[in-house]
């Protein structure tokens, strides 16, 4: 296990159910954030990050320094996907790897995000496996990737609702209030409060378009949300 | 009408081409049309008021004022769009026949019409916050 990390083409990577291109290593990264796995600092180095992989008919979990140097460790009794079965990988070293600590840490903080709140196609196992929620006929693949799916789909939903909510309420006030006092009526609460009600019906359009594809995306539409949701329990609360 | 059918079926057909949207896309592509036509319809009423000076409905049943403002606004700017678009697109499995019709632009048009609709409201509040912030 030497030499330069090999490049897949994007049909094995499809196939190992990762999507995309890239080296393994970023496949690798992709995966464990995926499930959930810790990312520290070791001895001042910029970070690490471990993974479980199957090579020559054995389970191994690599080490992967930021430096570039992967230290590998037979796993007794392993339990990995099934699709690691049909592939058997080559993991080599790289000298170019070099990931910044601050940029993973945000990546982590995304994926995690994407994979427990705001993820509406994959599920940790409890084995920390990812798996998809749908079978391919479209059935849920268990009663936990059940669990997963309404929960994801009551979130998305309700976002959507919210965002609906906001924006008709607070164009209704300014209507009212330009009605009375013409554009200098309108208060600033309620044009702000129609602003984010349309940023969020637009990031929620955006992701639903696939114009959005990332996690990032999801926090920003979930923190417009959040924001008028906040402010139509404030109103109903502190009456005016 | 041959503008808004070619923009129903853009959006119809983008939003099926998305194995995401699997289960919802008639619930997406209901409420992103239906809400691009209420703002846009808002915007027409912000623009004449003195021709719709009895579109106005004052309703105060609830707490606070928002709760009252949401139901007014949902029968005023949310309600016709939405019949509208029901009866027009849903209804009798009608999508499926203009689906055949008409041409899907890969979801061009409707990304076209659906954010510039909600561009002008979003540059208009933002107008209006930028000269009310001081007062």
């Amino acid at each position: 296990m030497s030499g330069v990390w090999e490049e897949y083409a994007d049909t094995d990577m499809m196939e190992m159910g990762f999507g995309g291109g890239g080296t393994i290593v970023d496949i690798l990264k992709q995966h464990r954030l995926r499930v959930g796995e810790t990312l520290a600092m070791k001895n001042g180095e910029l970070g690490y990050y471990s993974s479980r992989v199957y090579s020559e008919g054995k389970v191994w979990e690599t080490i992967i320094y930021d430096d570039g140097d992967p230290e590998y460790v037979l796993v007794d009794n392993p339990v990995f996907e099934e699709r690691f079965d049909r592939i058997d990988y080559h993991y080599q070293t790289s000298s170019s790897m070099n990931y910044g600590l601050l940029l993973s840490a945000m990546d982590l903080m995304a994926s995690d995000y994407a994979s427990n709140v705001h993820n509406h196609s994959t599920y940790s196992t409890t084995k920390g496996i990812t798996k998809d929620i749908y079978k391919s006929n479209g059935e849920y693949r268990s009663a936990r990737a059940a669990r997963f799916g309404r929960l994801s789909k009551f979130v998305s939903r309700s976002s959507i609702a919210l965002s609906i909510a906001s924006t008709t309420y607070a164009g209704m006030e300014l209507l009212g209030q330009y009605k009375q006092g013409g554009v200098k009526g309108i208060k600033v609460g309620t044009a702000a409060d129609f602003g984010v009600g349309v940023v969020g019906l637009g990031t929620t359009a955006a992701v639903a378009l696939g114009l959005v594809s990332n996690p990032v995306g999801w926090v920003v539409g979930t923190g417009i949300l959040i924001y008028s949701g906040v402010r139509l329990v404030n109103d109903i609360y502190n009456e005016e | 009408m041959k503008l808004f059918y070619e923009i129903w079926v853009d959006c119809i057909v983008k939003l099926q081409s998305r194995p995401d949207n699997k289960n919802s896309w008639r619930f997406l592509s209901m409420t992103f049309m239906t809400m691009a036509m209420a703002l846009n319809f808002l915007m027409l009423l912000l623009l004449l008021p003195q021709v719709f000076k009895f579109y106005y409905l004052d309703i105060n049943i609830f707490p606070g004022k928002k709760l009252d403002a949401l139901i007014a606004g949902f029968i005023l700017f949310v309600l016709p769009p939405l019949c509208l678009n029901y009866f027009l697109i849903f209804r009798s499995n009608n999508y499926l026949m203009l689906i055949k019709k008409y041409t899907y632009r890969n979801g061009r048009l409707f990304m076209l019409y659906f954010f510039t609709s909600i561009s002008i409201p979003l540059l208009f509040s933002i107008i209006v916050i930028v000269i009310n912030y001081k007062r």
